[in-house]
């Protein structure tokens, strides 16, 4: 699988520069828009799958040493390494910037991050195994449409279900542990999804 | 013992069925698989290499089921080679060393820059390769990591006549180790002619013979004749033909024609020419 992540590092090393500016760029204004960066780091695997499509990669890595599950298994690395890599930064630079301005670091901050790297991977987990089964093209329709609905569906029925489980402050952690559980488990199944995707197609 | 052995391999698809193929390649040999474009080798290269799930039939490489769990292990030891190179177009040759030594357990470094530095190869993006720089690039990654068998699928269309020639080249002194076997498809069959051993003549889906090239043209002759004198050559001795108004000129079996009759020495273009031919008719 290294071969495959240096091989998909190689391919996407301009999005990683334009990615990290990005980060850093979003990261100077507060944590909301830091998360922006987060998400953008979930799209880079689709970006390697489509380098991988246009060259037919895919067609030559059929042919050596590869499994079918670490091809499968090297677009999640990259989107968890990538994902991990813009958690960490915004997380530096808002501590630095907290430092440099004098005010308190918020943990807040650092909690509305870990929300949001579980949405990053979450989209990563949900859309993958588009991509493996449509190509690039449709997946991304797919991906903008997953983005568009969860948005709407969080304005519509975001306040509806907070109210329906009395959602209160003091119940944060017990909602993040449950996140973190759910994000966990969507992952592993999409990542057993795209496998038998993978070896169908 | 066989480098590779196909037994009763079928794929079918929706408007193309592989059917019943049988072929081997003995070990320290050159394969020649030749058809038309469409005829389905790249299909029976991409079974061998279980690229793509065959319908029923066995495939054994290096001695081992191509299905079973050690065949991932056993692509190690096979050099591939395909009509196009498929390498992302940002990497560089550098670039393809890290990945590759990082893919092939066997993976030689330095023969890998010694076939960089004698095709001549720029340390610049795979996308401003030639055509034939990408081959060569191929080639030199798939004799890099000391392979035991090549697979080379159309790895010399669209190769101007010289570069074909250097790459021909190549494959034949990899075969000068008798451990070391090749199979070649193309639908090129001057190429085949220079270096194959066995020819596997593949028409529509189907095999129409897998003999040693040597042999086919010793079993295969010209009769060129007019239509009177053509009656006396017994139906089975033809195995194709072509009539015009000044006669016929046939593919015959010497064996099965009377040495009275005048033949003429035969090529694996005219057999292959003449028998697809008949086949479709």
């Amino acid at each position: 699988m290294k071969a495959l992540l240096l091989k998909d590092s190689y391919t996407i090393a301009r999005q990683m520069k334009i990615f990290l500016i990005l980060i850093l760029f979003l990261a100077c204004y507060g944590s909301s828009m830091s998360g922006f960066a987060i998400i953008y780091a979930s799209m880079l695997p689709i970006t390697a799958l489509a380098y991988d499509e246009r060259s037919k990669w895919n067609t030559l890595a059929a042919m050596m040493p590869y499994s079918q599950t670490s091809i499968v298994m090297s677009k999640y690395v990259l989107g968890y390494i990538s994902i991990g890599i813009a958690a960490i930064i915004s997380c530096l630079a808002q501590i630095a910037i907290s430092l440099y301005k004098h005010t308190n670091f918020e943990v807040e901050g650092i909690l509305a991050i870990v929300a949001v790297i579980c949405i990053a991977l979450l989209l990563l987990a949900f859309t993958l195994p588009f991509m493996f089964r449509f190509g690039v093209e449709k997946g991304r329709i797919a991906f903008f449409t997953l983005i568009a609905a969860t948005g709407l569906g969080s304005m519509v029925f975001g306040k509806r279900l907070a109210a329906l489980f009395e959602f209160e402050v003091a119940n944060t952690a017990f909602i993040g542990i449950i996140l973190v559980v759910i994000t966990i488990i969507i992952n592993i199944v999409s990542i057993i999804v795209s496998e038998k995707i993978y070896k169908i197609n | 013992m066989n480098a590779i052995e196909v037994k009763n391999l079928t794929k079918k698809y929706t408007d193309f069925c592989l059917d019943n193929i049988e072929l081997s390649l003995p070990t320290g040999s050159i394969l020649g698989l030749v058809g038309e474009n469409g005829a389905g080798k790249s299909t029976i290269i991409n079974l061998i290499m279980n690229a793509i799930m065959r319908d029923s039939g066995q495939i054994s490489v290096l001695g081992i089921d191509n299905q079973s769990k050690e065949f991932n292990n056993v692509k190690n030891d096979i050099g591939i080679v395909l009509d196009e190179a498929y390498f992302p177009e940002v990497i560089t040759p550098k670039n393809v060393n890290v990945i590759m030594k990082n893919t092939y357990q066997n993976w030689d470094e330095k023969l890998y820059y010694n076939y960089i530095n004698k095709f001549s190869l720029p340390p610049k993006a795979f996308k401003d390769f030639s055509k034939g720089m990408k081959m060569k690039l191929a080639i030199a990654v798939a004799l890099s990591h000391n392979p035991k068998l090549l697979i080379l699928d159309e790895a010399t269309s669209g190769l101007d006549p010289m570069v074909r020639d250097e790459i021909l080249d190549i494959f034949n002194e990899f075969t000068r180790d008798e451990t070391h076997s090749v199979i070649l498809s193309s639908h090129i069959v001057s190429d085949l002619e220079k270096i194959c051993d066995y020819i596997a003549f593949v028409h529509k889906g189907k095999l129409v013979f897998c003999e040693e090239k040597d042999k086919l043209i010793e079993e295969y002759a010209i009769v060129k004749m007019s239509n009177s004198d053509f009656e006396a050559i017994p139906p089975k001795a033809i195995k194709g033909m072509k009539k015009s108004k000044f006669g016929v000129e046939a593919l015959v079996l010497k064996s099965a024609v009377s040495n009275a009759i005048a033949t003429e020495h035969t090529t694996l273009e005219d057999i292959i020419l003449f028998l697809a031919k008949e086949g479709n008719n």
